[in-house]
């Protein structure tokens, strides 16, 4: 045995159980996955068999699955433009130094800490509408759970309430690596806070920012648990997501097959908006990077 | 070494097919058998043990190891699904939601139960929670406890403005405005039900449908949502929101405890509920103890009430490695004897009919007279295998109707729509 042949049959010798490890537990689930999509499986039924493309000319006349797909979109637009507008300005407060401050920098992330199913328990109470505290506190008798036009724009809210203070975290630490020379420098040279923020802040933070916005679009288009604690995805599907319709369609109603295509599908949206981003980013970190 | 690999790989496929085998014990004629007994947390289920202490010291070779299933039903059946669906044989007896079984029974993961059980054992349960079983000549569980749909309502509100317990919608709809006219009480709502997008829903509705004659399916597959019967219902369900003012709007958000709560902290004069609210609502501590009856469902004019069926059967896991254990465990848990206990010990109703004749059962919860009727009227959800998936249809159309996003007719049609497309993939 040659030195360089040992050399690399360690090489992937090391290798090999993270390869297995990884392949095992989530190349294979995401091939079944897919594969499952192709076939028609409904144990109740008896059916397995192969259907080509079947389940996906299903998935495009679905009306249910587009309705799923229009909110979850507005889920994601809306709640990712709050959390990183709110988290921007945030993330600039904290920045400062004020007395208190680390109190409520630690403050600031509780909500982050909640586990989502336990936020989702404490906002019904918010929201309900006879003895919940936000009608109580706007004098209102809104039925913000059970009221078509009001439920997702409530599950939104207490999506931002929950993910905020992680982007806040996240541009946080990117404001933090910005150095005061450059600050110092530029109000020597006359410049106002504004033109800081436009010119310093802003172009040093774009990668962080994408990269917060990378991470809370895929986590946004995949909401599950708030929701699905809310409102189970009613009044009438209108709170229903791409991910709580492929889990009625998989775990309640038992179709695997389209329930996967679902699923896939769901996978595909999120894999466009992310390399969206990415190409984003990619650009950003080349102009900026260093 | 192609060759090498094929024996090799037989080989390997030898060691695990044969260690498969050889997992079965071979238990001896004295050494007992263990079956595992998956149940749900039912009220009070820790009394299960005195149950299986004495069914062990009437079977002295059979151990019952109990495992307490998740606490939702829907986690419950996720956990049945993916266990059977991988042919899991680590437990025997399953406890079922009612309208799992046909589903179950027809994807081949329950044993059918016909040559185990005689008639003799079956005729005196409740024979609506029994058609539940039955998929064709087969049977696949049998009904371990039931529930029924029940109107609670305010006895010392009617006494007052001197109505009785209402029998039809209308005289609902009248004492309620009544009573509400006299109270004044901005926070005090007529009738409060489950209008929460859920199963919940379907129940209720389903109430209301065939309350007047109507129902969702006719047979077991020929959905019956367009009838005229049922469309009426459904608007009457809309008119008690929008017309009566008699259901608080809000009603789109409650479930089974979020109704319980409202109707026990004296805020609404009837509730269509289950009778598990009973013990909470008459509770020394509850505001509205003592001052709450239970009656049927209503009905509209000319027809009769039809309360849903709910409860939990039993049934065999059809990849049980035990069965005959099993099925002595099964048989046990129908008997009259037992049934009672069931009911004095677990808090539940049992399936026995003739447990409620029993003179000590009645001296020990007088309520039950009222809740008989219930349960001689019941009637279950659609038994068919595709009763979960109906139900996945039926939610969003029904709440739609609810939350008066659209008119019955429209939202049955589309319902009906995706149900025969549905039933015709079959």
């Amino acid at each position: 045995m040659s030195a360089a042949f040992r050399e690399r049959l360690s090489r992937y010798g090391l290798l090999g159980p993270a390869v297995l490890f990884v392949g095992g537990v989530a190349l294979m689930p995401v091939l079944y996955t897919l594969w499952l999509g192709f076939r028609r499986q409904l144990p109740i039924f008896g059916i397995s068999r192969f259907a080509g493309l079947e389940n996906y000319r299903f998935l495009l006349a679905d009306a249910r699955f587009w309705n799923a797909l229009a909110h979850t979109a507005y889920f994601v637009l809306l709640s990712v433009s709050l959390e990183l507008t709110l988290g921007l300005a945030i993330a600039l407060l904290l920045n400062q130094s004020f007395p208190g401050r680390g109190l409520a920098r630690a403050l600031v992330f509780v909500p982050w800490a909640v586990p989502s199913v336990v936020a989702a328990r404490f906002w019904e109470w918010i929201y309900n509408s006879d003895y919940g505290v936000l009608n109580y506190v706007l004098g209102t008798r809104v039925n913000w759970l059970g009221d078509p036009r009001w439920a997702l724009h409530a599950a939104i809210l207490a999506d931002v309430w929950k993910t905020t203070p992680f982007v806040v975290l996240l541009l946080l630490a990117g404001l933090q690596v910005i150095p005061e020379d450059l600050y110092r420098a530029a109000r020597i040279d006359g410049a106002g806070s504004w033109q800081l923020f436009r010119h310093i802040t802003l172009p040093l933070l774009l990668p962080v920012i994408l990269l917060a916005l990378l991470f809370r679009t895929m986590d946004a288009a995949r909401v599950f648990d708030l929701i699905f604690v809310l409102t189970g995805g009613g009044p009438a599907n209108q709170t229903e997501t791409l991910v709580v319709y492929a889990y009625k369609l998989l775990y309640r109603t038992l179709q695997f097959g389209y329930g996967s295509a679902v699923a896939v599908a769901t996978f595909l949206f999120v894999l466009t908006l992310s390399l969206a981003y990415l190409r984003l980013l990619g650009r950003a970190w080349q102009t900026h990077g260093e | 070494m192609r060759q090498r690999l094929v024996v090799s790989l037989g080989l390997l496929l030898l060691v695990v097919v044969g260690g498969s085998c050889s997992w079965h014990p071979a238990v001896g004629p004295d050494e007992p058998v263990t079956i595992v007994f998956k149940h749900s947390k039912h009220p009070r289920y820790v009394a299960l043990a005195e149950l299986i202490q004495k069914f062990e010291a009437e079977n002295p070779g059979i151990r019952v190891r109990e495992e307490i299933l998740p606490a939702s039903t829907d986690e419950q059946h996720q956990f049945y699904v993916i266990n059977l669906a991988a042919r899991a044989g680590d437990f025997d007896v399953m406890d079922m939601d009612v309208i799992w079984v046909p589903e179950f029974g027809r994807a081949g993961w329950l044993e059918d139960l016909t040559p185990q059980v005689s008639t003799a054992e079956l005729a005196p349960l409740n024979p609506a929670a029994l058609q539940a079983d039955w998929v064709g000549r087969r049977l696949f569980g049998v009904p371990w406890f039931v529930d029924a749909g029940v109107l609670y309502y305010r006895k010392d509100l009617l006494d007052k403005y001197g109505f009785g317990s209402p029998k039809t919608y209308a005289e609902l709809v009248d004492t309620a405005r009544a009573v509400l006219a006299g109270e004044h009480d901005p926070r005090l709502t007529g009738f409060v039900w489950q209008g929460m997008q859920y199963e919940g829903l379907v129940c209720a509705a389903l109430e209301f449908i065939r309350g007047n004659g109507g129902d969702l399916l006719r047979g077991d597959a020929q959905p019956a949502l367009t009838d005229p019967h049922t469309l009426e219902a459904l608007e009457f369900m809309n008119d008690l929101i929008r017309t009566y003012h008699v259901t608080p709007p809000m009603v789109t958000t409650l479930n089974e405890e979020a109704a319980r709560n409202m109707f026990q902290s004296g805020r609404a004069v009837f509730m269509r509920n289950w009778p598990y609210a009973w013990k909470f609502l008459s509770d020394p501590n509850s505001p509205v103890a003592g001052r709450v009856g239970i009656t049927l469902v209503p009905h509209f004019l000319g027809h009769s009430s039809v309360p849903t069926l709910g409860g939990f059967h039993l049934g065999m896991n059809a990849y049980s490695r035990h069965k005959r254990e099993a099925i002595a465990f099964v048989r046990f848990m129908i008997r009259y004897d037992v049934q009672k206990e069931v009911l004095l010990k677990l808090g539940v109703l049992p399936a026995h009919r003739e447990v409620y004749s029993d003179a000590e059962v009645r001296q020990a919860l007088p309520f039950l007279r009222d809740l008989v009727p219930s349960l001689e009227r019941v009637q279950p959800r659609p038994v068919t295998p595709y009763y979960l998936m109906i139900s996945q249809i039926l939610q969003p159309e029904l709440s739609a109707v609810v939350a008066g996003l659209r008119p019955p007719r429209q939202a049955m049609q589309s319902a009906e729509q995706q149900i025969t497309h549905l039933l015709e993939a079959r």
